[in-house]
């Protein structure tokens, strides 16, 4: 390798380039973010289980991606089940609701499916664009249950006897599922900014 | 580098005490950070990637098979991630041209006596190391700028150390043939 002494002399003199000065309290902090699986033996663990433990891991502690990942995927897969349920419901019920958004409800669950199966997959991608996607996409969920919800509750009204009560759970429940979608991700953003943003 | 000290710290870590893992993280960030930044040329990507490494080893360290020596075992899994931003940077950019290597801004100050000459055989040097296939630029990085040995060597790349020198040696060979690269110099 004597040909390519010159070339060793030059990597001699490059300067090594080293980390900003802060860079250990930045692994540290993101370190704090991650699951504790490392910590402590089943008995710590089972003792992290009180009731204030499980609200704050739920709705206040930064989600990993996996988790953010994971809540989608759930919401996803409750929306699979609507949408089967739907599909083979719908169809023993009377010709008066024959009609209308009602008949779609089934595949629009199905839609709904896939798209949050889908930002599930693209919270994993761990970048902030992506995350910015899921975050749209959430916010447009939101704002589609809302105005299907009034939808099916002016065609069911024409149709039928309105069904107050069961409006108002359908719409709670996709309200509430979405505003717990849009935290996870709120959680999760702050995480990615604490230890990506500089 | 003491391997008995950091076995003590993985246990230390794996018991609860999850603050001594900055003790690891302090003695290994250089020679990470480095890596990640000669594999990217990009100082933000490699904090970025430097910071995913020191998280993926934390999440792993159950994993680590405590017989062999905890540096390899970071620097693969620093170069593992690295090798995947590139394929992925790419992928989206298939068309670009490897980035120009971008000086630190953190860096110590240059010696206003240093020597121009070196300094810009650095700075070609930098900016021909981006334009090596990666896996000849990591085995430079490692022997040559990390000055490791090739049994070490060998062993991160998971290849034989014959395989080792090899790249090394064709690496340095391209690196040789561009420092008289007209190209080079007017790219600034």
């Amino acid at each position: 390798m004597d040909g390519n002494q010159h070339i060793m002399e030059i990597i001699k003199t490059a300067p090594p380039v080293s980390p900003p000065p802060d860079f250990t309290d930045r692994v540290m902090a993101r370190i704090r973010t991650l699951d504790p699986s490392l910590e402590g033996e089943g008995v710590q663990r089972r003792s992290q289980w009180s009731p204030k433990a499980v609200v704050r891991s739920l709705f206040v502690a930064p989600a990993t991606a996996s988790e953010c990942s994971f809540c989608f995927m759930m919401a996803g897969f409750f929306y699979l089940i609507l949408g089967i349920v739907l599909a083979a419901g719908l169809r023993g019920i009377g010709g008066h609701l024959h009609q209308g958004w009602i008949m779609h409800q089934a595949a629009a669950s199905f839609a709904v499916a896939f798209g949050l199966g889908a930002l599930g997959l693209l919270v994993r991608k761990k970048s902030l664009r992506a995350l910015n996607i899921v975050r749209l996409c959430v916010l447009i969920y939101c704002g589609l249950v809302l105005v299907i919800g009034m939808l099916l509750q002016f065609q069911t009204e024409s149709a039928a006897p309105a069904n107050y009560p069961a409006w108002l759970a359908f719409l709670a429940g996709s309200i509430l599922m979405g505003a717990f979608l849009a935290l996870v991700v709120y959680r999760y953003r702050g995480m990615h900014a604490n230890t990506v943003a500089h | 580098m003491n391997d008995e000290q950091d076995r003590e710290i993985i246990v230390r870590i794996l018991n609860g005490d999850r603050q001594a893992y900055a003790i690891l993280v302090d003695r290994y960030k250089g020679p990470v950070f480095d890596l990640a930044y000669r594999m990217t040329g990009n100082w933000h990507e490699a904090e970025e990637l430097a910071q995913e490494a020191f998280a993926t080893v934390y999440e792993k360290l159950r994993d680590f098979n405590k017989d062999k020596r905890l540096f390899p075992w970071i620097y693969t899994i620093a170069l593992n991630l690295a090798r995947n931003h590139l394929k992925k940077r790419r992928r989206e950019a298939p068309e670009t041209l490897p980035p120009i290597y971008q000086e630190p801004t953190r860096e110590r100050p240059r010696d206003p006596e240093e020597d121009t000459m070196v300094q810009e055989e650095v700075n070609i040097l930098n900016r021909r190391m981006l334009r090596l296939p990666p896996d000849l630029r990591e085995a430079v990085v490692l022997r040559c700028f990390h000055d490791l040995p090739f049994q070490e060597v060998s062993q991160i790349l998971k290849i034989s150390p014959a395989a080792a020198k090899m790249r090394v040696y064709r690496g340095l060979e391209r690196l040789r043939e561009g420092l008289g690269d007209p190209d080079d110099s007017k790219v600034s």
